[in-house]
């Protein structure tokens, strides 16, 4: 039925440790596990390169920055980006997004523009904004969504209008893992020159990223989403907004003249990145980002297109089982409840049966609120697992739903 | 008094050698729970840090405490009533100087890893809030 998986597994520690060998790990959403490759580099940079990069005279020091530098253009590629300084390197796409609304944010929009989100974002491409508005005295306006959570593409065009500065919206769901249509998103937004901002925070795990395809004009991942470590993560800022940032943090090394009066800005993309960034998160990105490579974005794919569809075919044994977000899935992400179960009750047995799923309102209340629900249960696969451990995550399901009724 | 009824609940615990029939033991323990008053389930009595709902009441009839709850979900609602076979009925200054540590004790702590979204942790600590606010005013 499955394709067999036993290499894959190889790869990962964590999923050959023998402490690990009866869990079921079906919280990918929340964090994906590190293979060799990433564990391996960022023990190499403390073990045997440990300097600081962008500053020194050493030869060590330079080589460390040249492998720093290689990582963001191994970055920028990945993702189709056509300058290497586009791509900024941040704490994870939580850091991302605030950077952008403080950076991009206060510099552009001010009282009385608009800042487009959907009701169904993560918190963390929410907050940013509505925060922002908050301060500037800019309105948060809705984008509408269909009966599918689809954002409503004829409904977008009806409330553009040049009061709209920026549009932000998540790639792939963190709850449902459907994919919205960013392309034609962004093809409308830009007939009215509104830039898009893209939350890829559950992408580029799942799906080939490409932002020149997209024409996007922001976009955020994590590092530690995407099998790499955590505390690492990557904005891409298309070349054309460089003159319209402002710093968003200041200290050493994004500056050129640190005059008190009038400090001169470095040039892009260290003018956002202050102070020591995090090499050993950068090179084990880089690490994670050749894993997917050698492995094959496809081969990927494919992989989850099996999980996706077997997953599926199993959760209609589920008697009162209720699932969101059924149509255009595109990562393997499930968000379910069992009728009159609490989501809680479910999760909790499910982990003491070594099956890790995440419950709750998921950061994305927005989304609950839209269900009219107050949480749910989420497993959320990689392409790593496999079909044997669904079976296992049914039957356990099965014994925890008779256990509580 | 709450000291006996500690170690009876460590004694009840050691009974269940599994963590299944423990689960069913307070899911058990969650359904004999004496219902709460629907004006109680109110913002003001909600616990705070909690997956699921959880309500917890307080009233003092000197010289005792006497705790109400309830929770929406299986598994907390027999925490709620665990935390209440253990602390109601109990006097201010026997709960301020109760340690809390049965829970650690019967494994319960650790075996919830999510003692936030399970709020065992809160509630233990309005527990011990409302015990310093009455102690207090004696």
């Amino acid at each position: 039925m499955y394709t067999d998986n036993k290499n894959i597994i190889k790869q990962f520690p964590y999923l050959q440790s023998v402490k690990n060998k009866d869990i079921v790990y079906f919280d990918n959403a929340a964090t994906t596990h590190k293979p060799n490759k990433v564990v391996d580099a960022i023990c190499e940079f403390y073990k045997s390169n440990n300097t600081n990069i962008h500053r020194s005279t050493h030869v060590q020091g330079a080589a460390i920055t040249q492998d720093y530098e290689d990582s963001r253009k191994c970055i920028a590629k990945f993702i189709g980006a056509k300058n290497n300084n586009e791509i900024i390197f941040t704490s994870g796409a939580t850091e991302s997004i605030n950077l952008l609304a403080n950076s991009y944010g206060r510099k552009n929009i001010q009282k009385g523009d608009v800042i487009l989100i959907s009701e169904i974002e993560h918190h963390s491409n929410m907050l940013p904004w509505t925060t922002l508005a908050k301060e500037t005295g800019a309105e948060i306006q809705i984008i509408p969504l269909n009966e599918e959570l689809m954002v409503d593409l004829s409904e977008l065009k009806l409330i553009l209008n040049n009061k709209v500065k920026i549009i932000a919206i998540h790639h792939i769901s963190n709850v449902t893992g459907i994919m919205q249509n960013i392309k034609s998103i962004i093809s409308i937004a830009h007939k009215f020159n509104i830039p898009v901002f893209v939350d890829g925070a559950q992408a580029p795990s799942h799906i080939k990223i490409d932002v020149n395809l997209l024409n996007c004009d922001f976009y955020c991942f994590s590092g530690h989403k995407l099998f790499g470590p955590t505390g690492v993560g990557v904005l891409f800022i298309k070349h054309k907004y460089f003159k319209q940032l402002t710093p968003y943090k200041t200290g050493g090394q994004m500056v050129v003249t640190a005059s008190i009066k009038k400090p001169k800005w470095a040039e892009m993309p260290l003018q956002l990145e202050a102070g020591t960034p995090n090499i050993a998160g950068v090179l084990g990105l880089r690490a994670a980002i050749e894993f997917i490579k050698e492995y094959g974005i496809n081969e990927i794919i494919k992989k989850e297109e099996e999980l996706n569809s077997y997953m599926e075919m199993q959760l209609k044994n589920i008697p009162k089982l209720i699932q969101y977000g059924k149509y255009n899935k595109t990562a393997p992400i499930f968000a379910f409840n069992i009728k009159n179960i609490h989501h809680y009750d479910i999760s909790t047995l499910l982990a003491q049966n070594n099956i890790l799923v995440r419950s709750g309102h998921l950061c994305n209340q927005g989304l609950m609120n839209h269900l009219k629900i107050d949480g749910c249960v989420r497993a959320s696969l990689a392409f790593y697992n496999n079909s044997n451990e669904i079976d296992k995550f049914i039957s356990v399901l099965k014994k925890i739903i008779s256990f509580l009724k | 008094m709450l000291e006996k009824i500690e170690k009876k609940i460590i004694t009840d615990f050691s009974l269940f050698p599994s963590w299944e029939e423990k689960y069913e033991y307070i899911i058990e323990l969650g359904k004999e729970l004496a219902p709460l008053k629907q004006v109680y389930k109110s913002e003001k009595h909600l616990i705070k840090g909690c997956q699921s709902r959880v309500w917890l009441v307080c009233k003092y009839n000197k010289p005792k405490l006497y705790f109400f709850g309830d929770s929406d979900a299986l598994i907390t609602k027999g925490i709620v009533a665990l935390v209440i076979k253990l602390y109601s009925q109990s006097s201010p200054q026997e709960i301020i100087n109760n340690d809390m540590g049965v829970f650690s004790k019967i494994g319960l702590n650790e075996h919830l890893s999510m003692t936030r979204s399970n709020g065992l942790n809160s509630m233990l600590k309005v527990i011990k809030n409302y015990a310093l606010k009455y102690y207090k005013n004696e």
